[in-house]
């Protein structure tokens, strides 16, 4: 290993001259390493991060994406789907039908820093990065990009199963729970439905009344915590899948991406 | 025939068919305005007008000459430090603005840029020198303002004299001076001069560090310079140019085939290149504008034209370095027949310069000390050594074999 | 001349980055130095109080953009402590190969950065345009050419991509040549060897006394290297030994350092040959990997630099509730004055680009 040898007169400049001569006609008689830029540009691999892009279909508009996002650069949008969006999104159709209006996010392209994160986690598929980044501008505004401008639409979108990557599942603490069904409403992937609970509530005409409570389906819940954020009586709390009560999650799904 | 001779003709046939009419016609259009010491006209009609008119020529022609190797030294520096890097070097030529337009203006929009617009780059030199001009020249606030632009100036003016002095060959010659390469040296150590004002000048530490080495480095090295010249002027009897080139051409050894001076005096050679070398501050010697440490020295803090003009003094002095080599050592303008000598002499020269970017771009830069270690440990004493050969072989030989008859060797 | 003091930085081409270092010179010599930082204060600690524990990865990424990969597994690595999570050993060795890929683009960005400061610029595009092999090569996984965010917690974002391993033993072999051809152009160059020979000494028990580490400390004779010495991921499982390199007995200098450096890339290729021909089948992702974490855990491992070392306080939330990060460079610039003086000003470049300086993680 240690191979350097005593130098000589030829290693002041003759040695050193033997390198870049043979490199001169290397890359004379060849081609030189440098891509000519504007015109050439070098092919980035299949895993490149570069501008995002939602598959239009799969997209059920839960916020995760901008859940994990560090930068918070990407924000849920209200879009309104048209007809034919609404009878191919995935689960948007209940979810079109429940909220007046469905989210999908647009992305704020100044402070993304392409981590990849929202990608990720994102439990449909839905969120891609493609491998486009020519994304600079003139102007700041010029680099926010509305919900419908990163719309794709692919004919064969792969429906994966829904997978829990925030390894966190919402469970109910009944005792405080009104049995609004804000829950319900709001939940991207319908794994929630209202029965009756164990406990009675007295209302504050005096009666007492047997209130409805939300039960998850684990199999299908994506640990988004819309219903954490929209519960009106904190009754919600996400917790992670091991203690959860029912996981149905496969661990299998959890490990490997699609 | 002689550059001179041929200026001297294109004077005396532009005074009689332009210039003198022109003057005439002038000074019959407005008689008041005439020179009271004599028309122009009848002054060009003389011959020291003649002569004076084709000096103007013949310095004008080698200037233009100059400038125009300058622009290809440049050229050559900037592809060939390219192709050792691995890289394409500058690509723009008109050939890709004319193909770029013609794209554009929708005959054949392909961008192919291999095919079509890729040139040899001659362009980015015009580039250059526009950035430069149209940038703002800043003059540091509390920098002495009438040194700090002298400066430059002092640079400029003695490198592009030193265009004029040298000469291409035996008839390609703006000046013929019997003391030619005591003037180039005298030209050539003019620069410190202005270095050392520009350094001092700008106000700034780095500046005023890199104007001391500059200074120490060029002063330093002048001494071994001109004591490796001394033996080739020991060789020929003179200072000039064209005598020089003349005695290594008659200097034969065996089947005819002229010695030249590299030979007999190696010793001088290598010191000379070295010494050369650190006189036009080129890598490895280059420490004066060190950019690691000194940002860039005593041009630190010029900008626009100014620095450009640094950039092209230091580009002619290496030009020009390289010349006064070739005369002294490698021949001149001597050559087989078929070439004429002026090539000759640019192959040489352009040879010189192209070891020269080989080694730029091959070898780290030393260091203060060491440089001025092996300017004055080294360099000095074989360029004494250099000189007791050649005083040997010129005088002591010569003065024993008349006494004893020795075989003739030199 | 009299003495004065030249500040060179924050803009000045031997900083390679954003710091001060004031010199005190006596003409050529220097008599005195002074760093000064903080001008690439970045709050890294605290940001990373204010997120959950996996998007910190973005910032570790970003601590050192010459060797993100490395700084990343840092704290992945205790993290994993603190959460007390099983990564699979597939996960290990994919880890173990993209840190020390990651070690040789840093070591060239290293060896690219190091030459414009001797005044040799061929030999920076020479070291950067290896770099890219290498860079291609973490390119393919992770989806990014700087900063990868490749390595999460419990283990690795996505397996290794299809002939992965025939590409990196082809980039390492054409390296390996590359290296032996580059010997002429700098360790044999008797010019390289004026420069570097017999500047910027100090010995090991002043470097250990100054808490010098990595190849700095190794470059005069010490054999100390936290993959053996702390071992993490499989170190010990795959064949390599440390490199170190000494001037003379027990100091090290320019050259030596420069050495340690070439050497250890020698020695990241036998560690990924090595990576690839023991390397198991299996997941490469934690399957429970938990999102809240109480307690303390600290971790530290060998960076690029130097011994890089974190300290993470979790309160049971999903954020940390203190993230301390130390630096090797910190304590390595920080000693200057202690190897400056005495050298002359062209000396200044050629003993602060041979400690690899990187201020995005000394600053934090």
């Amino acid at each position: 290993m240690k191979s350097e040898r005593d130098l000589g007169i030829m290693d002041i400049i003759v040695n050193p001259m033997k390198v870049t001569l043979k490199q001169f006609f290397k890359s004379t008689f060849g081609k030189p390493t440098t891509v000519m830029y504007p015109l050439e540009k070098r092919a980035p691999p299949p895993t490149y991060r570069g501008m995002n892009a939602v598959i239009w279909d799969l997209c059920i508009g839960c916020g995760i994406c901008g859940e994990v996002c560090p930068n918070k650069c990407l924000k849920m949008k209200p879009v309104d789907l048209s007809d034919e969006e609404q009878d191919k999104a995935w689960y948007g159709s209940h979810l079109a039908k429940r909220k007046s209006k469905a989210e999908r996010p647009a992305i704020n392209f100044g402070h993304c820093m392409f981590c990849g994160f929202c990608e990720d986690y994102c439990p449909t598929g839905a969120m891609t990065m493609t491998d486009f980044y020519e994304l600079a501008d003139t102007t700041r505004e010029g680099l926010i990009y509305p919900a419908r401008s990163m719309k794709v639409d692919l004919e064969d979108a792969p429906q994966l199963p829904l997978t829990n990557y925030m390894m966190e599942s919402p469970v109910l603490d009944a005792d405080p729970c009104i049995g609004c069904s804000k829950c319900v409403d709001n939940c991207p992937t319908n794994c929630i439905i209202m029965d009756l609970g164990p406990q009675n509530k007295k209302m504050k005409s005096g009666k007492v009344r047997n209130v409805e409570n939300p039960y998850f389906d684990y199999t299908i819940c994506i640990g988004c915590s819309t219903c954490v954020k929209v519960c009106p009586a904190d009754c919600l709390h996400m917790e992670p899948i091991s203690n959860s009560s029912s996981s149905g999650l496969s661990e299998e799904g959890a490990s490997n991406e699609a | 025939m002689s550059l001179f001779s041929f200026c001297k003709w294109m004077a005396e046939w532009t005074a009689q068919k332009m210039l003198i009419p022109i003057f005439e016609f002038q000074e019959g259009l407005f008689p008041p305005f005439t020179n009271p010491a004599g028309s122009i006209a009848d002054w060009l009609g003389t011959d020291g007008g003649i002569t004076t008119l084709a000096w103007l020529y013949a310095v004008n022609i080698a200037f233009a000459v100059g400038m125009t190797n300058l622009i290809l030294v440049i050229h050559l520096e900037r592809k060939i430090a390219a192709r050792i890097q691995d890289r394409r070097g500058p690509m723009l030529s008109f050939r890709s603005f004319r193909e770029l337009g013609e794209d554009l203006a929708g005959s054949a929009p392909s961008w192919k840029f291999k095919e079509n617009y890729a040139g040899i780059g001659i362009l980015q030199n015009l580039a250059d020198g526009i950035k430069a001009i149209a940038k703002e020249l800043i003059v540091p606030a509390k920098a002495d303002k009438f040194l700090f632009t002298m400066g430059p100036i002092i640079f400029i003016s003695s490198s592009v004299f030193l265009l004029v002095l040298f000469p291409l060959s035996d008839r390609f010659a703006a000046s013929s001076a019997p003391a030619g390469l005591m003037v180039i040296m005298a030209a050539f150590s003019i620069a410190p001069i202005g270095v050392l004002t520009s350094g001092w000048a700008s106000n700034n530490k780095y500046s005023m560090i890199g104007g001391m080495r500059s200074a120490a480095q060029l002063m330093s090295y002048e001494i071994p310079l001109l004591l490796s010249m001394a033996g080739v002027f020991l060789m020929a009897g003179s200072y000039d140019p064209v005598v020089i080139v003349e005695q290594q051409q008659a200097s034969s050894w065996f089947f005819g085939i002229p010695i030249w001076n590299f030979i007999p005096q190696f010793i001088g050679f290598i010191v000379f290149m070295i010494c050369i070398l650190a006189e036009v501050e080129r890598v490895p010697f280059d420490l004066p504008e060190a950019e690691a440490e000194l940002v860039e020295g005593w041009t630190t803090e010029y900008s626009g034209i100014r620095y450009m003009f640094f950039l092209m003094a230091e580009y002619i002095r290496g030009f020009a370095g390289a010349a006064v080599a070739t005369i002294l050592f490698l021949g001149g303008w001597a050559g087989p027949w078929p070439i004429p000598p002026e090539i000759w002499f640019l192959t040489k020269v352009y040879l010189i310069i192209i070891f020269w970017i080989f080694i730029r771009w091959s070898v780290p830069r030393i260091r203060t000390d060491q440089i001025l270690e092996l300017g004055w440990k080294k360099l000095l004493p074989l360029s004494l050594i250099n000189l007791l050969i050649v005083i040997f072989m010129v005088e002591i030989y010569p003065y024993f074999s008349e006494i004893v008859s020795l075989p003739e060797v030199f | 001349m009299a003495e004065m003091w030249i500040s060179m930085g924050p803009q000045h081409p031997m900083t390679h980055g954003l710091w001060t270092l004031k010199v005190k010179v006596d003409g050529e010599t220097i008599v005195d130095a002074d760093p000064e930082l903080g001008y690439l204060h970045r709050s890294v600690e605290k940001m990373g109080e204010r997120r959950k524990y996996f998007m910190n990865t973005t910032l570790t990424d970003r601590l050192c953009y010459a060797s993100s990969t490395t700084w990343t597994h840092c704290y992945v690595n205790t993290v994993e402590e603190l959460m007390k999570v099983e990564v699979p050993q597939r996960a290990k060795y994919i880890r173990t190969i993209m840190l020390e890929l990651q070690r040789l683009a840093s070591h060239l960005m290293w060896a690219g950065a190091y030459m414009p400061d001797l005044g040799h610029i061929t030999g920076a595009l020479y070291f950067w345009r290896d770099r890219e092999l290498f860079l291609n090569l973490l390119e393919a996984p992770s989806g990014s050419r700087l900063l990868y965010n490749y390595i999460r917690i419990g283990g690795v974002k996505r397996d290794l991509p299809d002939g992965f391993e025939a590409k990196t033993e082809r980039v390492m072999k054409l390296f390996e040549q590359r290296l032996d051809e580059y010997a002429d152009l700098f360790e044999n160059s008797k010019i390289f060897r004026m420069r570097t020979e017999d500047v910027g000494k100090f010995t090991a028990s002043q470097a250990q006394n100054l808490g010098i580490t990595g190849p700095n400390l190794r470059g005069c004779g010490t054999k100390f290297d936290l993959r053996k010495h702390d071992a993490y991921e499989i170190y010990d499982e795959v064949d390599w030994d440390i490199q170190t390199r000494e001037a003379g007995p027990g100091y090290g200098d320019c050259f030596s350092r420069y050495m340690v450096r070439i050497d250890e890339m020698k020695e990241s290729v036998r560690i990924i040959r090595d990576c690839f021909k023991k390397m198991p089948a299996g997941p490469t992702l934690a399957s429970q990997i938990p999102v809240r974490a109480q307690g303390e855990a600290f971790r530290r491992t060998e960076d690029s630099r130097g011994e890089a070392l974190m300290y993470v306080v979790g309160d049971g939330s999903d954020r940390p509730y203190r993230w301390k990060i130390k630096s090797p460079m910190f304590t390595t610039i920080s000693a200057c004055p202690h190897y400056l003086k005495g050298y002359k000003v062209a000396d200044i470049p050629a003993i602060m680009g041979s400690i690899d300086i990187c201020i995005g993680e000394t600053d934090k």
